[in-house]
């Protein structure tokens, strides 16, 4: 058990104020774990949210998101800084959801229908809900396909390069800067359609 | 061909993060196709992201740290037991069956032969008899212990 608890961790070693004050191994086990409430505090909400934008299912969302902090924390890599620990995470959220994507088509039927159901969902209480919600831009977000999704969010939503994105993905940098043209082009291409068709609603 | 990438891309991306832009970085987003799709995806993006978050996350409850920490180490040894116990149940049956087969039909021949020849090891049929009905029983034995030893790897290759 514990030689298991040493190793996931050893972000946690890298880190400088863990190393000032190791006395034992139990303590330094309840450093780790400090450590990891603090990262998991600050980022699960965030990461949630993520998942569940491009999966659009809360079920699915759940699991991926639970699967990926597993999948996190038993990893043997060795992590040098809270930006490193965040783009491990997403590489492997990412891959987890390309596979629930890939598994079969009975599941992709599910995916959809979950993406149709949080739609309806979101129909029914707008009106009544305080904060002004637009269907129109989750709408719009859903017309694109969930990897243009993940990668523009990675993009501009969090903030990352070409060089992390394309480490996360496991794809060369030049393919994936096509990739990224592509899919923010295509969400151009919605965006101005809407704003020709009216304005965009939000 | 199409313009693709544009060489101040990453600079504008980091003005809009910072939410300032400079005045020669406007003047030049205002004539570059690239960076204007940028622009509209990059604040889109982040209008939708807000918007959504007011609306999706005040009512989600997310799985407390030390939980996701325990489930993490704890799962491992709880779903190892729980794969062996699964894939050698199907080898417990055929295991207890073979041996009871094998016992009552070695009781049941020496019963039989006891019986009819009297001292069973003087018997010339039995000399004859014995050895081709082992190789039988642990032909049949061998080869069903075989088949349910593929399926229990098989299934417990689903399993992992």
């Amino acid at each position: 058990m514990l030689s298991s608890l040493v190793q996931p961790l050893n972000l946690a070693l890298q880190k400088k104020d863990l190393e000032e004050d190791q006395h034992g191994t139990l303590y330094m086990e309840e450093n780790r774990k400090e450590i990891w409430e603090r990262f998991y505090e600050k980022n699960s909400r965030s990461f949630w949210f993520y998942i569940y934008k491009i999966c659009g299912n809360e079920q699915t969302a759940d699991d991926i998101f639970q699967e990926s902090f597993y999948k996190f924390l038993k990893a043997k890599v060795s992590i040098q800084n809270e930006k490193h620990m965040q783009a491990y995470l997403y590489r492997i959220a990412y891959r987890l959801i390309l596979d629930r994507i890939r598994r079969s088509k009975v599941e992709k039927k599910a995916f959809e229908e979950g993406q149709q159901a949080y739609l309806r969902n979101i129909q029914k209480e707008g009106p009544q809900s305080e904060i002004p919600f637009s269907l129109d831009m989750e709408k719009t977000f859903k017309k694109l396909k969930p990897k243009e999704r993940m990668l523009l969010w990675l993009a501009y939503v969090e903030g990352y390069n070409y060089e992390e994105i394309a480490k996360m993905t496991d794809t060369r940098e030049s393919s994936l800067k096509v990739q990224l043209f592509r899919a923010r082009e295509k969400l151009a291409r919605i965006l101005k359609r809407q704003e020709l068709q009216g304005g965009i609603r939000s | 061909m199409k313009k693709k990438i544009c060489p101040l891309e990453k600079e504008v991306m980091e003005g809009l993060g910072e939410k300032e832009l400079k005045p020669e970085l406007q003047k030049h987003i205002s004539q570059c196709p690239v960076c204007k799709d940028v622009v509209a995806v990059h604040t889109w993006m982040n209008r939708f992201k807000e918007k959504a978050w007011k609306t999706d996350m005040p009512k989600k409850d997310l799985p407390d740290a030390r939980a996701v920490w325990d489930g993490a180490f704890a799962r491992k040894g709880r779903t190892d037991k729980k794969m062996v116990r699964k894939a050698l149940r199907p080898l417990i049956f055929p295991q207890v069956l073979s041996f009871v087969v094998f016992i009552a039909g070695g009781i049941f021949l020496a019963a039989k032969g006891i019986l009819k020849f009297g001292n069973i090891f003087d018997s010339p049929v039995l000399t004859r008899v014995l050895p081709f009905f082992l190789i039988l029983i642990s032909m049949v034995f061998f080869s069903v212990i075989f088949c349910v030893l593929l399926l229990a790897l098989e299934k417990r290759k689903k399993l992992v």
